[in-house]
């Protein structure tokens, strides 16, 4: 494992490189994109990411096997979360088919009912 | 070489296995806190994705200045800690030690940072239950209930590291890394760099949902 | 209890973590991963499967745990939460938790259909890939346990179609056990009683788990007996009798004593009948409409609960009687030698019980696994 690939300037390299998306990612969410704000800062937190990933934690130096650990752990996350939001994003699409309507139904203030 | 035998544990027959199997299973570990983690990332994509404009804004009310810092911190304490593996692995004891303190010092800035942010919050009530700050739509306080929970996890995972870090400085001082064995500094260290990576995902969920109006 | 259980989860988090680890870096030399006995590839798809689902049933309890302390609505509808966001986190730990549960069973009758058949496992890397694929695919099917919950229709046609394919590794399975049998020599020892057992019992549990699968009849059954029958019949059919084939042929392993073998083979053939008196007619009353989780049941559906009491005094015998001479055979049973069923496999090449380094020297592993032949007509030594 040749983790020292990377020297001590490389290393503070890639932190100015975060910092500069951490700027990047707070000025375009000072702009209005709409729909796209939530997608470009979900990007550059997953460049971010994939900086610490690769650099930080020599997965770039590491071996395959290290590799699939890493992306067993995300892919399983995303497993979760895709075929969840399969049901939340899919109510109401079959036509002639009642589907919970709890997505836009009241959220009450909460009082304790003790 | 008197060193590095005694740095290997009796159940493995060489170190590069041992370091093969501290990091595999250092890994493994960080894969159940993605998932740990995810059940609570995921409630907060559902919860958003039915209530939108209540999260943006009930984001509203965080407070950037404290978020961006504190992203930033965290970011230089992952280039500390990268520095400090990289000192012994150049068989730098004392280098390995400096960087330590550097990191918990900037993990504990974070914590100071985040318990003033903390405060301020709870001055504005936003902790949701009866007493929650009026003129917010009602879903804004799940999308607070979200907040306290994930960077309480988060602020926890922190004070942990706190600890395994200062574990790892007391270690060194005592001698017992060097350039041939420092397992645990690279374990320690994959550690604090997941840390780092939550909150790289936590600041622009929780801070900028909304901020052009 | 909240807490109870996420303490527990860490335990088997690390055990997991413990067997992923080991299994990919501390293998003896010589043992490569198509050399690794089958009961091992079980244990480590079920390792697989105990460290990325575990996590979330802990992050579920703790967001109910905040739910209840908080008194903010994440869950609770009467507090304005999600119950179906619940149910999504549960399950997705849940339901790849019966694999969990079920893996290792698989893993024993593997070893067991061998070593009794006196013949190599027919198809070892299908065996090998389908728990692999048992223990990934299991993950993409929670959805099937909430098919009445106010799922979209889309997500459940989905998760029911997932379903369906779940169940080919476990077919593969049989398949493959069955075809070990063909042209062996069957020896009808107790481990090998209980690994016959288990092939039957597991393929009814399994096909019924099919019926549930499919949108429509699942509906129907949804909270009845039916359900009850099917997962008793993989959990109890299936993995309670597959732990006592385990237990009953790594005895002498692991005690250095022998246990009566005749009373063992009357235990399983009592386990055999009464848990099928117990649980068939729980087919029948579910299919009937019986709900379960009730306190009473409607008077036409006496007889089979009357069945199914019987049945399940006879099988309350069939467990009693190994933990009454199991025990008697700690004092009193005959020693047992290194490798009384001259098994294949590293743990057979030490003495029994092991001494606690396990083996003088590290063991070199040159042959494939399960080199057995039924010709060879070795005497197993029985108690």
């Amino acid at each position: 494992m040749s983790s020292k690939a990377i020297s001590r300037k490389g290393y503070v390299g890639i932190w100015a490189a975060l910092l500069v998306l951490l700027v990047l990612t707070w000025g375009l969410a000072q702009v209005n994109l709409g729909p796209f704000n939530a997608v470009v800062a979900l990007s550059i937190a997953v460049a971010k990411m994939l900086l610490v990933v690769l650099y930080f934690m020599h997965v770039r130096y590491s071996s395959r096997l290290t590799w699939v650990f890493v992306a067993a752990g995300f892919i399983w996350f995303l497993i979760m979360v895709d075929l969840t939001l399969s049901d939340y994003l899919s109510r109401g699409a079959v036509p002639g088919v009642q589907d919970a309507s709890w997505k836009h139904g009241a959220w009450p203030a909460p009082t304790r009912e003790r | 070489m008197a060193e590095a035998r005694s740095a290997l544990a009796e159940q493995f027959e060489e170190l590069p296995q041992q370091r093969e199997a501290s990091i595999l299973g250092m890994w493994t570990f960080l894969a159940t806190e993605v998932l740990f983690f995810g059940g609570m990332f995921l409630s907060y994509i559902t919860y958003r994705s039915s209530y939108p404009n209540a999260f943006a804004e009930a984001s509203k009310h965080t407070i950037v200045l404290f978020g961006t810092l504190n992203t930033a911190v965290l970011l230089t304490s992952s280039l500390t800690m990268v520095l400090a593996v990289h000192a012994i692995q150049e068989n730098n004891v004392k280098g390995l030690i400096r960087y330590l303190l550097c990191t918990i010092a900037l993990a504990a800035a974070f914590l100071v940072i985040k318990g003033i942010e903390y405060h301020r919050d709870l001055d504005e009530q936003l902790w949701p239950g009866g007493n929650f700050k009026p003129g917010l739509p009602p879903q804004a306080q799940i999308f607070w209930f979200l907040y306290w929970a994930m960077t309480g996890l988060h602020a926890l995972h922190v004070t942990i590291g706190i600890g395994v870090l200062s574990c790892l400085a007391v270690l060194a001082k005592l001698g017992r890394f060097s350039g041939v064995y420092y397992n645990p500094v690279d374990v320690g260290a994959l550690y604090w760099h997941f840390v780092d990576i939550v909150w790289i995902f936590l600041y622009p969920l929780l801070y900028l949902i909304n901020r052009s109006s | 209890m909240a807490t109870g259980i996420f303490i527990t989860g860490f335990g088997t988090i690390l055990t997991g973590l413990n067997f992923i680890v080991t299994v990919h870096t501390m293998r003896a030399p010589g043992l490569t991963w198509f050399r690794l006995p089958l009961f091992i590839w079980s244990l480590y798809s079920t390792s697989v499967i105990m460290v990325l689902a575990t996590p979330v049933l802990a992050m579920t309890l703790a967001l109910m745990a905040l739910e209840r302390i908080w008194g903010v609505g994440v869950f609770d509808p009467k507090l304005g939460g999600d119950p179906v966001l619940f149910q999504h986190l549960f399950w997705f730990y849940s339901h790849p938790a019966v694999y969990i549960m079920i893996l290792p069973g698989m893993g024993v009758v593997s070893e067991l259909v061998t070593c009794f058949s006196r013949k190599p496992v027919f198809g070892y890397h299908f065996v090998a890939g389908a728990s692999v694929a048992i223990a990934i695919l299991g993950f993409l099917v929670w959805g099937h346990h909430m098919f009445v919950s106010s799922q979209s229709i889309y997500a459940s046609l989905l998760f029911s179609f997932l379903s369906y394919l779940v169940a080919v590794p476990s077919a593969i399975k049989v398949f493959n056990w069955t075809m070990t049998m063909y042209r062996g020599s069957i020896s009808l020892a107790t481990p090998m009683l209980y690994a016959l057992g288990f092939i039957g019992l597991f393929t009814i549990g399994g096909l019924t788990g099919l019926f549930l699968a499919a949108l429509g009849l699942d509906v129907h059954v949804t909270d009845t007996y039916f359900v009850v029958a099917h997962f008793h019949y993989i959990m109890v059919g299936g993995m309670v009798t597959a732990f006592m084939g385990g237990l009953h042929y790594w005895w002498p392993k692991m005690t250095g004593r022998l246990y009566p073998e005749k009373l063992g083979q009357l235990a399983a053939l009592i386990m055999y009948i009464g848990f099928n008196l117990t649980f068939f007619p729980q087919f029948v009353v579910g299919y009937l409409g019986m709900p379960r989780r009730y306190h009473a049941y409607a008077p036409e559906f006496q007889i089979y609960n009357v069945l199914s009491t019987a049945g399940a005094s006879i099988l309350g015998v069939a467990y009693l009687l190994p933990l009454v001479y199991l025990i008697w055979s700690l004092k009193h049973g005959k020693l047992a030698p290194a490798n009384p069923w001259h098994a294949t496999g590293l743990e057979w090449q030490t003495p029994s019980p092991p001494p606690k380094h396990n083996f003088e020297h590290l063991p070199v592993v040159e042959e494939e696994p399960y080199q057995y032949s039924p010709e060879a007509g070795e005497e197993m030594i029985h108690g």
